[in-house]
């Protein structure tokens, strides 16, 4: 299974998929619930000498992490999981948690493209409109880098962005406003479920990229699309709130998510964007993005 | 309310990590795992703290900077030494 994990951790780090899992936990060693995705992060999970990390997506993988074998343990806990949502659950929830753990980089919960050369990464939490705003790019000759977890790396005077995976996944809604047809599986459309566009219709960049602009979606829908600018300690906060990591109760990783947050909001261009969540004028975003950005020339 | 003299320091607590953003700070106290941000004069009141600063150096830079009176300077630097000790952001020494 190529889960992308070694291109990410530069020390040989390797995720295998081992089978059916064999583990029955004990609720003391639970260290942490979060809150939204409901994923269960055990401590030793109660064996002496056991590796350090267990992580429990409820209903679909149980996952080993070994840091002292730079070692990723996948495990199906539910046999009956379809193909799709355990692509899934590894691809956008387990990857970002370990690459945003034990790699240099910070992993925002966010979509990214590259327009014309330039790099636009979209913060915001599931729902937000991260995906139809890429995917709409991708139709005006954007290649993607991702649609939900983008690596932000920290270098002398640039901040660098880089897609964890570069797929597609939009709703019904989405695909038929950005004109996409053809998914994986059109089962998931009929089912409801965001379905992964075939990756053979995208043009995806899997290097990074200098980031030109980070924008941090408004939760609140608005019937003007506006670029604010945002005060520097919010937008720090904001970024951390959208990182990805095993768990908050790792200081050392909470120090360096912290510092790597301070440094993206000192060298980047960031705004927060509003705009109406209105489908029918998803194309007025797109346009009133690229007039941001001075890059209508050009774009037809 | 904690008796501050005008001549003692105060430093920052073992746990708080600070970064600078902009012109502001945000500190995170590593224990309670609470972000705290500081607008402009707390920034320049943490920038005096961590330096070892008494507070009637930190007053006066107070009232030489955003030209208040020593009674509003006073005021606000007692009303943030005062949170931040309820915070465990700064301990007296």
């Amino acid at each position: 299974m190529n889960t992308n994990l070694e291109s990410f951790l530069s020390n040989g780090w390797e995720a295998r998929f081992v089978g059916a899992s064999p583990f029955a936990v004990s609720a003391s060693t639970l260290i942490h619930v979060e809150p939204i995705t409901g994923i269960e992060v055990y401590h030793g999970h109660g064996r002496e000498g056991a590796p350090p990390w267990l992580l429990r997506f409820p209903g679909v993988i149980d996952v080993l992490i070994d840091p002292r074998a730079n070692e990723v343990s996948i495990y199906r806990s539910n046999p009956e999981i379809d193909r799709s949502m355990l692509d899934h659950v590894i691809q956008d929830q387990l990857l970002p948690r370990v690459v945003g753990h034990f790699s240099n980089s910070l992993v925002l919960h966010a979509a990214s493209v590259v327009v014309h050369g330039r790099c636009l990464v979209f913060c915001g939490r599931s729902g937000a409109g991260k995906s139809t705003l890429a995917g709409g790019l991708l139709r005006y000759g954007a290649a993607l880098l991702s649609d939900d977890a983008t690596a932000l790396i920290a270098t002398d005077g640039e901040i660098l962005a880089r897609g964890l995976c570069p797929s597609l996944r939009m709703n019904r809604d989405s695909l038929e406003v950005t004109g996409y047809r053809d998914t994986r599986d059109p089962a998931d459309v009929e089912a409801g479920r965001k379905a992964q566009l075939a990756n053979e219709l995208l043009e995806v960049s899997e290097i990074a990229h200098p980031l030109t602009a980070l924008f941090i979606i408004d939760e609140e829908p608005s019937h003007e699309i506006r670029f604010v600018e945002i005060g520097a300690s919010s937008a720090c906060m904001t970024l951390i709130e959208s990182s990805f990591a095993i768990t908050p109760t790792d200081i050392e990783r909470v120090k360096l998510m912290f510092t790597l947050a301070a440094k993206v909001t000192n060298t980047a261009y960031i705004r927060q964007l509003s705009f109406p969540r209105d489908f029918a004028r998803a194309a007025d975003v797109r346009k009133a993005l690229l007039e941001h950005l001075s890059l209508t020339q050009g774009v037809s | 309310m904690t008796e501050i003299d005008s001549e003692e320091t105060l430093r920052p607590h073992t746990s708080i990590v600070a970064n600078k953003v902009g012109d502001e700070y945000i500190l995170l106290h590593l224990e309670t795992g609470l972000y705290h941000g500081l607008d402009g004069v707390g920034t320049l009141i943490w920038e005096k703290l961590s330096a070892g600063e008494p507070l009637t150096a930190i007053k006066q830079s107070i009232t030489a900077k955003y030209e208040v009176s020593d009674e509003v300077a006073e005021r606000d630097l007692r009303a943030l030494i005062e949170e931040m000790l309820d915070a465990d952001i700064v301990i007296q020494t």
